[in-house]
């Protein structure tokens, strides 16, 4: 007779468990956010932590300039060879002591020396040489804080041993000699020259002026077609939003104020407004954190590390769902609030090999001054990643001419850059396009998603990016007509 | 009778300025590349054209002919031997190009592979809406073989101060900084 008396006991125990899971499991539902979507196991169990890419995922030349001689270039895409690692590789591999010299050189000798068979790697803003040797663990180059700040690294066959060097915030340059030839670089210039590449040339051999460098390609086929995108964030009264929105607050959420505006805006804001949260209807997100930063400085590695990890902790790096895309800093420049320094990073996404660049925004932005972030700005869109090969997998299309795109635009392109600042009222004809074309430091192809508002196609377009040292400025692919424009210092 | 000749010779003065115009390159179409003289095995034209224009653009190698076949001349003599005296043949390099310009501002541009040295000439013509030929404009260039990198850059930095005088600069400045 004892033994049914045990079962009893066994199953109340049971059915008390399931009372208290299902209490628990109640409470989660009322208590929290009584929507359909608000139920979530990873929320319950604890999410994985977002993945976070590293500074050597994200540090990636803005292109790759490759000189066959006579006047020849190539733009190399970072994907094709591998050609920035190469070049690490190299560095890794010098020896400090044979250093023979690291001499300051001339504008003239540079461009001389470059006429040769050459390669340089650039970078559309600057990073400490000496920081950056360290935190890449290549060989130390004895000298190097003198250059300081650099955004270029070149190779010459003109003279094998050397590395040259541009720092463009001093605008100087450098050469380090070294008691080898830099073999390597031989090796890849003679592997890009065995390759299929696209010919560019400089402005200046195209409209006969020798003194503009910059690169346009002479003839470009490609496949680029208008994708379809959506917003990262479409309806701001979800509890995905909500979840994203906690992470800026943390424990104090509970005492933040949320205000929607009428046109759809929502507003966190936490104290007198210390720290604030706009979520704009198109999904635009921007933080701001005035709290006096407690940190102490940090170097330019050390700061973008504690950018890469905010956004991993706050919506991510990548988007909920659609393809996978590619951060990379798209540029950076010191800032300082009250006297204490920090960076600011624009990062851009990589859609498969092709840039995403955004009228008048930036997929993500963050200043971070003393390890504090702040401000961020987050504007990320989702593409399905199937229509995306089925849009970009097609026949190829004649591009637009390059110099026929500048051509064409040079009174639009003055007039953008009439607004940041430039002077051209004592210009025009021939000498406003050649003022112009000084300005442009780079011409290269992406997608751009214009700025709509709430209204238009939710689709990207195939563009000439025209980069001046602060403005990106936009020309269909095709046609070459004016799509709209980014200011690098705004935010 | 007087009134009769100084028609004539009006008439005459039209005429011949209008053949001469024919014969003439057109201010707003220039020629900006090739140069006299370019080496490698590419050759690139470009031109630029100031006005909305038709143009059509011919790329030919200046062969002579030795026995019965046509030969390519020989780049370093070019500038020692005189061609007017000398019967040239044009080979046509290229199926010629009519591009037409709408804007203020345009380049025509092409490059051309594989180019062997020899002397070339790139002819512009401008044509009017009847494709007829209103101005031509030629440029004639030696395209000499690639140039050797034997001659090393050094030469470049000749003037910059010995390698181990700088390296000394070099590690002295270290040590005062630190």
């Amino acid at each position: 007779m004892g033994k049914p008396k045990q079962y009893i006991e066994s199953a109340k125990n049971i059915i008390l468990v399931v009372l208290f899971v299902t209490t628990m499991l109640l409470l989660y539902f009322f208590w929290g956010s009584p929507m359909a979507d608000s139920f979530r196991i990873s929320d319950i169990i604890g999410e994985e932590p977002s993945e976070i890419p590293s500074y050597r995922e994200v540090t990636q030349p803005a292109r790759i300039d490759v000189h066959f001689g006579e006047g020849n270039y190539t733009v190399l895409e970072e994907q094709d060879i591998d050609a920035w690692e190469k070049c690490l590789q190299l560095l890794r591999g010098l020896d400090p002591e044979g250093v023979r010299a690291l001499e300051e050189i001339t504008a003239e000798q540079f461009d001389r020396i470059m006429e040769f068979r050459s390669i340089l790697y650039r970078f559309h803003y600057e990073m400490p040489l000496d920081t950056f040797l360290k935190k890449y663990e290549l060989q130390e180059i004895p000298g190097a804080n003198e250059v300081g700040d650099f955004s270029l690294i070149g190779f010459s066959s003109g003279s094998p041993e050397s590395l040259f060097i541009y720092s463009r915030g001093k605008d100087k340059y450098y050469r380090i000699v070294y008691d080898q030839p830099h073999a390597s670089m031989e090796e890849l210039l003679s592997t890009v020259e065995d390759m299929v590449n696209v010919s560019y040339f400089r402005i200046g051999t195209l409209v006969g002026r020798d003194d503009n460098r910059t690169l346009v390609p002479l003839d470009l086929s490609t496949s680029l077609e208008e994708v379809a995108y959506s917003q990262e964030f479409e309806n701001l009264n979800t509890a995905e939003v909500k979840a994203f929105a906690q992470t800026f607050f943390g424990e104090s959420f509970d005492f933040v104020r949320k205000i929607e505006e009428s046109k759809g805006t929502h507003i966190y804001m936490y104290g007198y407004g210390e720290k604030v949260l706009t979520i704009t209807a198109e999904g635009r997100v921007e933080y701001k954190n005035k709290e006096t930063p407690q940190g102490s400085q940090q170097n330019y590695f050390d700061a973008l590390d504690s950018a890469l990890q905010f956004v991993a902790a706050h919506g991510g790096w990548q988007t909920g769902d659609g393809m996978e895309m590619s951060p990379v800093v798209q540029y950076s420049r010191a800032v300082e609030s009250e006297k204490r320094k920090g960076y600011r990073f624009v990062f851009g996404m990589q859609l498969l090999e092709e840039p995403l660049y955004l009228e008048r925004s930036h997929s993500i932005m963050v200043e971070v001054i003393h390890g504090q972030v702040t401000q961020y700005l987050r504007d990320m869109i989702e593409i399905e990643e199937e229509e995306f090969r089925e849009q970009t997998d097609g026949v190829e299309r004649q591009a637009f001419s390059a110099i026929n795109m500048i051509a064409q635009n040079y009174p639009y392109i003055a007039s953008v850059l009439s607004e940041k600042g430039y002077d051209f009222s004592s210009l025009t004809g021939e000498a406003l396009f050649d003022a112009i074309s000084d300005l442009i430091i780079s011409v290269s192809t992406g997608y751009m998603k214009p700025d709509h508002g709430e209204e238009g196609d939710n689709v990207l377009i195939p563009a000439w990016i025209v980069k001046t040292d602060n403005v990106m400025i936009y020309f269909d692919l095709y046609d070459a007509e004016p799509l709209g424009h980014t200011g690098l210092l705004e935010s | 009778m007087k009134k009769t000749v100084m028609m004539l010779v009006l008439v005459a003065v039209l005429l011949c300025s209008t053949m001469f115009s024919f014969a003439t390159s057109d201010p707003a179409v220039t020629i900006v590349s090739p140069s006299q003289t370019i080496s490698g095995t590419n050759l690139l034209v470009s031109v630029k054209m100031t006005a909305p224009k038709t143009i059509k653009v011919s790329v030919y190698e200046e062969k002579e002919k030795v026995g019965d076949t046509l030969v390519s001349i020989d780049p370093t003599t070019v500038s020692d031997e005189n061609f007017s005296s000398k019967t040239l043949f044009s080979v046509s390099v290229i199926t010629p190009e009519t591009f037409q310009g709408s804007g203020s501002l345009q380049f025509y541009n092409k490059q051309i592979n594989d180019v062997s040295p020899g002397l070339y000439r790139v002819k512009v013509e401008v044509l009017d809406s009847n494709n007829v030929v209103t101005a031509t404009s030629t440029q004639r260039t030696v395209v000499m073989p690639k140039d050797s990198e034997a001659a090393s850059g050094s030469e470049i930095f000749e003037s910059q101060q010995t390698g181990a005088f700088q390296w000394v600069q070099n590690l002295i400045k270290s040590i005062f900084k630190n």
